[in-house]
Formats: C-alpha cells, sequence, structure tokens
C-alpha cells in the first residue's frame, strides 16, 4: 500500500523524542510519506541498515547533535560499512543556520542530496518528495 | 594549564628569529666564536639547541647533545651561572666530552626560566681559548637569559589565548545551537496547535504538555551554562580546603537523590587541599550526582569516595557500580555539551564534566575516567600538592 506514496520508507535519526513524533505528524498530514522508521541513536540506525532483510529506505532525515556518534559520524561509517547505496538520498537537518562549517561538510557526502534548516515543515516534505522523484526517473 | 617543552616549541623545533637574535647578540657583544640557547631536557638524556650561532659541524646541523657532551645541564640543575675560565682544569666539567668533541674549553652560562621559575635551559657563551670572564660579562649574559624567557613568556601567552579563543568559538558554536534547538521544537509544537485550533478533536493536551518539558529543559540549559560561566569566569581563590568537611555538606545536599537511588555512600578521610573552594566543591558535587544518576536500575547501587596519596599529588576517586561507559567513549563524556544519552533516558546538558575537567586544569591537575560498560566507572581527580 506504501509503494503508492511518494516517499514509501523514511527513516528518521533525531535524538530528541519529541521532536520526532512532531515530524511524524508533519509526514503523516503531508501524506507523502508511507512507513516512517525512527531512530533515537545513529549507533542503533547503523545496525538496522546492516540487516539483509531490511526494507529499502527511501530518504533518511539525519540530525547532526547528537549522542554518541553524530549525524557525520554516521554518514561516514554508513558509507564505510555499507558502500554508498545504504539509502537512496539523505537529508540532514540542520539546528541554525549559522553553522557554515556543518553545511561544508554535509555537501562532501554524495548520498546527501538535501539540507534544509529545522523545523521541518511540509514544504520541506513536498521538495523532498520531488527530488526522490526525480532521482527515480 | 601547563605547556610541555615539545609543546613550546623549545626542543624538536626548527630555530626563531627571537632565540637567534639573542644568540648572535651574546656572542657580538661579549666578542665569543659561540653562542648557545641550550635546552636541557633531562627526560630524554640530551641538551637542544633551540638557537645556536658558530657551532661546528656535525653540532650545528645536529642541534643536539647527550648530556655526557653538555655543561649547561650544571647551569640548569643548580639554577646558577656556570663560569668555566679552562676546562681541563675544572672540576665539574673536566671530563665532559664537549671538552675533545666540541673543543669547548672557556664557558659562560646563566640559566633561562619557565614563567612558573622553573629553570629549563642556559644561554651560553663559549671559546676554544683559556679566557678570563669579567663581571660586566657575566651581568651582560645575564640580561640576555632574561630576553629569553621573556621570549618563551610570550610563547606561552600566545598558545595560552590560541587555546581561548578556540574554546570560545566551540562555546559560541554549542550554545547557538544548544538554544536553537528548543525553539526549533517550540516552532513545530505552535503550528501543530495551529492546525489542531482549526480542525479539533486531536491531542492539543499532549503538545501543551511536551511544550512545557521543552521549555523546562531549555530553562534547565540555561542554568547550567551560568553555573559553568560563573566558575570558570571568576578569579580563582585559592585557600586550604578540607575535602572530608566539603563532601559531608554535599552528601546532604544529595540526600533525596541518595534515598531515591537507594544508594549506598561511602567516605573514607579525605585530605586537606590548596584550591578554589568554589571550583573544587562543583567537581566533587558533579562526580557523586553522576555517580547517583548513571545507575543501572536493578542492581543496588554503592558509591565509593576516597583520596590515594601519591608522591606529588592527591588523586580523589569517585567510584560507582553503575552502568559504566564504553571504552570508545571515555573521552567523549568530557566534551563540552556532549551527551552520551538521549534525554529521555538520563537528561543532561552535556556541561558538567568539561567544567569539571576544565576545573581540574585550572588547578594544574586533571580529571580522567576508568570505566567498563556495564560494570562502572572510576572518575579520578588529581591535584597537585604543590610546594609545602
Amino acid at each position: 500500500m506504501n509503494e503508492l506514496t511518494p516517499i514509501p520508507t523514511a527513516m528518521l535519526i533525531d535524538d530528541e523524542s519529541i521532536d520526532q513524533k512532531l515530524y511524524r505528524r508533519v509526514m503523516e498530514r503531508s501524506g507523502l510519506v508511507g512507513n516512517v522508521i525512527g531512530f533515537v541513536y545513529p549507533d542503533e540506525a547503523l545496525e538496522f541498515l546492516k540487516q539483509d532483510d531490511r526494507p529499502t529506505i527511501d530518504v533518511i532525515f539525519l540530525d547532526i547533535n547528537m549522542p554518541r556518534m553524530s549525524g557525520f559520524e554516521f554518514l561516514e561509517e554508513a558509507e564505510k560499512q555499507l558502500g554508498p547505496d545504504f539509502a537512496r538520498m539523505v537529508v540532514v537537518m540542520l539546528t541554525t543556520s549559522l553553522a557554515g562549517q556543518d553545511l561544508e561538510r554535509a555537501r562532501g557526502f554524495d548520498v546527501v542530496k538535501e539540507y534544509f534548516n529545522k523545523p521541518l515543515s511540509q514544504h520541506h516534505i513536498a521538495e523532498t518528495a520531488e527530488m526522490l522523484a526525480q532521482l527515480k526517473s | 594549564m601547563s605547556y610541555s617543552l615539545v609543546e613550546l616549541g623549545l626542543t624538536d623545533a626548527p630555530p626563531e628569529a627571537a632565540f637567534d637574535n639573542l644568540t648572535a647578540l651574546a656572542s657580538d657583544v661579549i666578542d665569543a666564536e659561540v653562542a648557545l640557547v641550550s635546552v636541557v631536557d633531562f627526560q630524554n638524556d640530551r641538551q637542544f639547541f633551540k638557537s645556536q650561532i658558530g657551532l661546528p659541524e656535525p653540532w650545528a646541523s645536529r642541534r643536539e647533545t647527550p648530556l655526557t657532551h653538555s655543561f649547561c645541564q650544571h647551569v640548569v640543575s643548580n639554577d646558577a651561572p656556570l663560569i668555566v675560565e679552562n676546562a681541563p682544569l675544572h672540576p665539574l666539567v673536566r671530563d665532559n666530552r664537549a671538552i675533545p668533541e666540541l673543543g669547548v674549553i672557556s664557558y659562560l652560562g646563566v640559566p633561562f626560566h619557565l614563567p612558573s621559575g622553573r629553570p629549563v635551559g642556559a644561554l651560553c657563551v663559549i671559546g676554544g681559548e683559556p679566557r678570563t670572564w669579567a663581571a660586566h660579562e657575566i651581568e651582560l649574559l645575564n640580561r640576555c637569559s632574561v630576553c629569553v624567557s621573556d621570549a618563551i613568556r610570550l610563547k606561552i601567552a600566545k598558545l595560552v589565548s590560541d587555546r581561548l579563543r578556540q574554546e570560545h568559538r566551540d562555546f559560541t558554536y554549542a550554545l547557538s545551537h544548544d538554544l536553537k534547538s528548543p525553539i526549533n521544537t517550540l516552532t513545530m509544537i505552535l503550528d501543530e496547535l495551529t492546525s489542531e485550533a482549526l480542525c479539533p478533536g486531536g491531542d492539543a493536551a499532549s503538545l501543551l504538555i511536551d511544550a512545557a518539558s521543552v521549555t523546562g529543559r531549555m530553562g534547565e540549559h540555561i542554568e547550567g551554562l551560568m553555573s559553568y560561566i560563573e566558575t570558570i569566569g571568576r578569579e580563582t581563590a585559592m585557600a586550604d580546603v578540607d575535602l572530608s568537611a566539603m563532601t559531608a555538606e554535599i552528601l546532604q545536599d544529595l540526600s533525596a537523590e541518595i534515598r531515591c537511588a537507594g544508594a549506598e555512600v561511602s567516605v573514607s578521610p579525605l585530605p586537606v587541599v590548596c584550591g578554589d573552594r568554589l571550583q573544587l566543591r562543583v567537581v566533587l558535587q558533579n562526580l557523586i550526582a553522576n555517580a547517583l544518576k548513571f545507575r543501572l536500575g536493578d542492581r543496588p547501587l554503592q558509591v565509593r569516595v576516597r583520596a590515594i596519596d601519591e608522591p606529588y599529588a592527591w588523586k580523589i576517586d569517585v567510584e560507582d557500580n553503575g552502568i559504566g561507559i564504553a571504552a570508545e567513549n571515555c573521552e567523549k563524556v568530557f566534551g563540552l555539551f556532549s551527551r552520551l544519552h538521549v534525554s529521555n533516558e538520563y537528561p543532561g546538558s552535556g556541561i558538567g564534566l568539561a567544567l569539571c575537567r576544565r576545573v581540574a586544569e585550572n588547578h594544574s591537575g586533571n580529571l580522567s575516567v576508568a570505566s567498563e560498560a556495564g560494570r562502572g566507572s572510576c572518575f579520578s581527580l588529581t591535584l597537585p600538592k604543590g610546594p609545602k
């Protein structure tokens, strides 16, 4: 059933569970997202991605500042351990627009197709869906 | 903050104009063939020439010799000038290898110092013939060596200032991030509440509860920052601090937490140390509160505070049998705003241990942790005893 939505399976990696709850609401209301798989620890998301029988992940919405492992460390480890195709695309969510160094670093990863400043809005989801459609065609 | 000879660029580092100018000046005004800024590195059994003028090869290129070839080591050991008119006849150095191998016959060396007053090397002038050193020559060399000490003082000031600037940049970045983050969350909550208001029937109440918890956390975060600035920003006021009495006070303050954790806290006799009362209290309070916080749900918590009397320092251990820390995360816990857990497992701002380590450094000591995940942690605060 979810195959019909523009973003069939999204993964959320953000250490704030309240934020995750809000992202899910925004996604649900957009009607553009099928399944949402959420992790508050990036290392646990990485373990999940290593499983053979996991679903294909279309988009990972990724926070940067998290406990134990930062979003960037997650990207490096995922590329190293799983190759560049661990997800169709990654969207990096930046907490402040002031952090030029974070933006530069996000641009360094091929799998990162998009980045935006929080808070996440309907508009961001729609943009992501459009970009995913372009990647697929 | 203290720096090693290597960090100061005094050993294993290229020559620098500030020192080369002073050896050239000393050699000129005293009319000696050779002048050296020799840093005596007892640990590695050598002297390193931070600057040299007039040395023969291969020494000019090697820029160091073993201590068997060093007159300057005596200047540093005695923290006093060494005046040698004719080396083969001088009781202290007549067997020194520098006489046959470097051709040192006459030698005049005076110590230079770190800002702490510790002698670390000698500025010396050397000749290949016997020579009587005049009082005004000794005085001239002394003045040059004060300039060497000043050049070192300047290098240290630069290092400290660079470090503080970097710390300030990190602080501003982390601060803007951590205060922007709850604002983002609140913005989303308000958006959600707006759509609830337009189309009622949902869970506005749960959104409001979330909003209150976000502002609560934001408030705690700002409190944490204030305590960081309060603790670090003040002038340190060194005095005798009775750690036993202080720990008793802290346990009194934490009695509710101790009861709640069902913890058994044992405290062995602790020493009186020299330190800043407020800062040391912050460290002990944080370490004990952390031991209470990061406990394993089902294992009875034991916390032990004790002191170990080491030759030059007191080591204060705060040990627990809580959740422990995986090896790869042991250094991370000391990073400013760095956390290992999401806030609904173990809440926190990531300020406490960064602050504690900073206090330890303010006391020329350090704070480290030995830990095993699932078994417990032992945080050790080392405080140098200092001169009595």
